[in-house]
């Protein structure tokens, strides 16, 4: 599994290992089924501890994203197209709500932030 | 399972000047625990006393669940101890080292051995004098590794290494506990190298135990603070005085 973590980056390591897996499965990169690395394999190809990485499994087995069959192994969990839009749009709506927070925090009413908004979606629009 | 393969509880010793007081911490099987403190803190004393190097004034130590003292030889076969000076023979080669100490161990792999030293790119005809720091740390790491303990016991095994020398042996730590079998304890007062390969940490300051925990268990407590504690920042509070 294709995946890297980094020391110096203040998300700690066991959510920078949820975002990733999470957004393989949310994509598609990752199906239902798909069998993932036992959590030792994982740890000692990151570079990260067991006990880190166990943890970063237990999230993302919470969230219903992957099930661990016992003897089996894990697996990438089936999920039906509604849940995986669902899913994705929590993902996106806790960005938002970060950017919101923030501008709140910075004292923009809500019709400025409205407009910051589109600001970055033309944005980032032309990017693409 | 649950087993503690290290298990120190209320060890006390002292010397001229230093103490070390009611030291307890456990290191359960199948993982990797960092003892980190300032220099002087009393880390390779606490090793020292682990390996029955010296005799605790009082407390109990278990490792691998026995009495070091009472039965030193067979437990000391099946641990690795990698000392912060590695005593060596300056004047004999790597060949030669290896035969030595491969004698005192049953369990000795010479294929294995080979094989790591191939990896960590050491010549095997060269002088240990000839050996840069480096080269000797990694020397010590294959001949604590080739015998297949089931505990490695490092006293600073990162200092004076270059960061990809380092980066190599903390991956080689991680595949050491891969089968939840084996178990590392090491010393360190770098706490990057923490960050990484650390389940448990224990924190030694002025002769005491300042905590020991799960690493994760203790830097979620201090991010509800701090959202970006790290292990350096929980060592220097520590280190002030505070918890």
């Amino acid at each position: 599994m294709d995946i890297t973590v980094s020391a110096n980056n203040p998300v700690p390591l066991y959510q920078q290992i949820v975002h990733q897996v999470r957004a393989k499965v949310l994509t598609g990169e990752l199906k239902a089924g798909d069998p993932l690395p036992s959590i030792r394999q994982l740890a000692s190809q990151l570079i990260a501890s067991v006990i880190t990485t166990k943890r970063a499994y237990s999230e993302l087995e919470a969230e219903g994203l992957i099930v661990t069959r016992a003897g089996l192994g894990t697996f990438v969990a089936d999920l039906d197209p509604e849940t995986i839009v669902e899913l994705k749009k929590e993902v996106v709506m806790e960005h938002l709500e970060e950017g919101v927070r923030v501008a709140r925090q910075l004292e923009f009413v809500d019709e400025e932030i409205n407009r910051l908004f589109r600001q970055a979606l033309d944005g980032s629009e032309k990017r693409v | 399972m649950s087993e503690n393969v290290l298990m120190l509880d209320g060890v006390c010793k002292s010397y001229r000047g230093f103490e070390l007081r009611n030291v307890s911490f456990v290191l359960p099987r199948g993982y990797i625990m960092g003892l980190v403190g300032p220099n002087g803190a009393g880390k390779t004393t606490t090793i020292r006393l682990i390996m029955d190097l010296a005799r605790p004034d009082s407390g109990r130590i278990a490792v691998l669940g026995q009495q070091m003292a009472a039965n030193q030889i067979e437990l000391k076969r099946r641990i690795g101890y990698v000392p912060e000076n590695h005593e060596f023979y300056s004047d004999m080669t790597v060949n030669w080292t290896a035969q030595f100490v491969g004698r005192q161990y049953p369990t000795w792999n010479e294929a294995r051995f080979r094989e790591l030293l191939q990896r960590y790119d050491v010549d095997p005809r060269k002088k240990i004098g000839a050996l840069s720091k480096g080269t000797k740390a990694k020397l010590a790491m294959a001949l604590a590794l080739a015998h297949h303990p089931e505990l490695l016991i490092l006293d600073e095994p990162t200092s004076g290494l270059d960061p990809v020398v380092r980066r190599e042996l903390l991956s080689d730590l991680l595949e050491f506990v891969a089968d939840g079998d084996r178990s590392v304890l090491f010393s360190t007062h770098i706490t990057s190298d923490l960050e990484r390969v650390a389940d448990y940490i224990t924190f030694i300051v002025n002769g005491r135990v300042a905590a020991s925990d799960e690493r994760e268990v203790m830097l979620e407590r201090a991010r509800a603070s701090n959202p970006t504690a790290s292990i350096e920042d929980l060592l220097w509070t520590y280190a002030k005085g505070g918890h």
